[in-house]
């Protein structure tokens, strides 16, 4: 009889049952959160679905499943993080499925997409001021960017140990663009400004498509070369879409592809998260900081709308340069809803995927100057 | 060897103000190049004159819209995404033809037959 006790004694000391800490209840608490806001709020699904599921996985004591873990198999999908692979294969996929014209159309919103990103710059100040090194700082600064694979791809680099409250924040705070949004654009806006009607884009022609990717990597890779590996894939996935001569990889990429570096970005940056990286004070700032940064965006677009449109004589609605900070296209849906508020006869929803697709070449633009001044300091 | 961060805030301020302009810089660049080619393209494939007009057309029809209305009612359950892409339809309409429209509210077709019921009938009524 003893002999049974003894073992059913050795084996509950050697289970998880055993060995779990408070911790580490604490983060499956957190990840049954994510799960719960992903499947029944529909909160960025796609990447908040495994991204949870993975932070649930690292924190399951004895089990090693963090990405830390060498050997099991997260950590060797962790590589693609690490090594900076996977970002830019989403981008290829986000390429493929972006339609440039209304920015061709209106080149004038590459200025928007450029305010929206003093967002990262104000936070990196912010982060500063809240006792983080300089690259920790420019990786929570990123999180205004309002672009995940950007945000994933720059912390990866400049502060891995904070991929996960980083990629938490940064995916949470893009699924609450329609609610943060809105009261920032209202308060900053005048009804009048919100009712104003902007004229219909120009039609695009194919060509000008075509040229557009090519020109766009030809000038940001050389003026800024750390942007290159997001800037060009985006880019590459573009031409593919405009040529019409590759139908085949443009499926591929826009699926199958995207599909599968998604569920291996969600789960390893997920598993990044274990206790004792992520139930810390620093993660809780970088929570404030994230929100931070993502209103700040949203003013600096506005504010630079407001600014053209006095310059154009009231041609250009401020409600499109909230669009700025990519999220697309949920920014740009933002944009239109503000708007039709006001004027039902209004449709902003072409005028701000301008600003909203420049804003996806600016924060990348953003994070290539903040890996190419921080790196040297990464310890 | 990597070099010891320092929180010196001259050079914090130093890489935000450089941040700042490169993406502008970057961004203006990129503004003014597909300008550029935009207006090149149009001169040389003489859409210029064309283009004009349907722009004064725009222009006249987005004149005519300026005056505030009532606000949309979208019913309850129908998803953003659903109202922006019946918006972005009426968009693309009203600028081919000209004409102004407004999006006042956003509800549910009643079917007073179910569609599956409806694609039958149309399979066994339609003419040989």
């Amino acid at each position: 009889m003893s002999i049974f006790f003894d073992t059913i004694s050795s084996i509950l000391s050697g289970s998880g049952f055993a060995n779990i800490t408070w911790q580490q209840i604490v983060m499956m608490l957190i990840s049954f959160v994510l799960m719960y806001l992903a499947i029944k709020k529909g909160f960025e699904p796609l990447l908040l679905l495994p991204i949870a599921f993975g932070m649930f996985l690292a924190n399951i004591p004895l089990a090693n499943l963090s990405s830390y873990n060498e050997g099991s198999l997260i950590y060797y999908l962790y590589q693609g993080v690490k090594m900076g692979i996977y970002p830019p294969l989403i981008f290829l996929g986000i390429g493929c499925m972006t339609d440039f014209s209304p920015l061709i159309a209106n080149p004038k919103s590459l200025l928007l997409g450029a305010a929206a990103q003093g967002g990262i710059f104000f936070t990196f100040m912010g982060a500063l001021a809240l006792g983080f090194t300089g690259p920790q700082a420019g990786s929570i600064g990123i999180i205004g960017g309002a672009d995940g694979p950007t945000a994933i791809l720059t912390t990866s680099i400049l502060a891995p140990d904070l991929l996960g409250p980083i990629a938490v924040a940064a995916y949470s705070y893009m699924a609450l663009v329609p609610i943060i949004q809105p009261p920032i654009m209202r308060l900053l806006t005048t009804k009048k400004e919100r009712s104003i009607v902007m004229e219909t884009l120009r039609p695009v022609s194919k060509l000008e498509r075509i040229v557009f990717p090519v020109l766009v990597t030809l000038v940001v890779s050389l003026l800024v070369p750390d942007a290159a590996p997001l800037v060009g894939m985006l880019m590459l996935g573009n031409l593919m879409k405009e040529s019409g001569v590759v139908d085949r990889l443009v499926k591929t990429a826009q699926n199958e592809l995207m599909n599968i570096i998604t569920i291996f970005l969600g789960v390893s940056v997920g598993a990044t998260a274990t206790a004792e990286k992520f139930l810390d004070l620093n993660t809780l700032k970088i929570i404030a900081l994230g929100l931070i940064a993502f209103c700040f965006g949203t003013a600096c677009g506005v504010l630079l709308g407001k600014l053209m449109n006095v310059l154009s004589g009231g041609k250009i609605n401020p409600l499109i340069g909230s669009a700025g900070v990519s999220a697309v296209p949920m920014a740009a849906r933002v944009s239109q809803k503000v708007g039709q508020k006001e004027n039902p006869t209004n449709f902003l929803l072409m005028h701000a995927m301008g600003p909203n697709v420049a804003g996806v070449i600016g924060s990348a633009i953003a994070a290539g100057v903040l890996i190419n001044i921080l790196r040297p300091f990464v310890s | 060897m990597p070099s010891t961060w320092v929180n010196d805030w001259g050079f914090n301020v130093a890489v935000m103000v450089t941040g700042i302009a490169i993406v502008f810089l970057a961004l203006v660049a990129l503004w003014l190049i597909v300008a550029i080619f935009g207006k090149l393209l149009s001169s040389l494939t003489g859409k210029g004159g064309k283009q004009k007009r349907t722009e004064k057309a725009a222009k006249k029809a987005a004149a005519a819209t300026q005056a505030p209305k009532a606000t949309m009612a979208v019913e309850k359950g129908v998803s953003d995404e659903i109202v922006a892409v019946i918006a972005a339809a009426v968009a693309a309409m009203g600028s081919k033809s000209g004409k102004k429209f407004a999006l006042r509210s956003v509800r549910r077709a009643k079917e007073s037959r179910p569609v599956w019921g409806l694609a039958g009938l149309q399979q066994n009524t339609r003419p040989f």
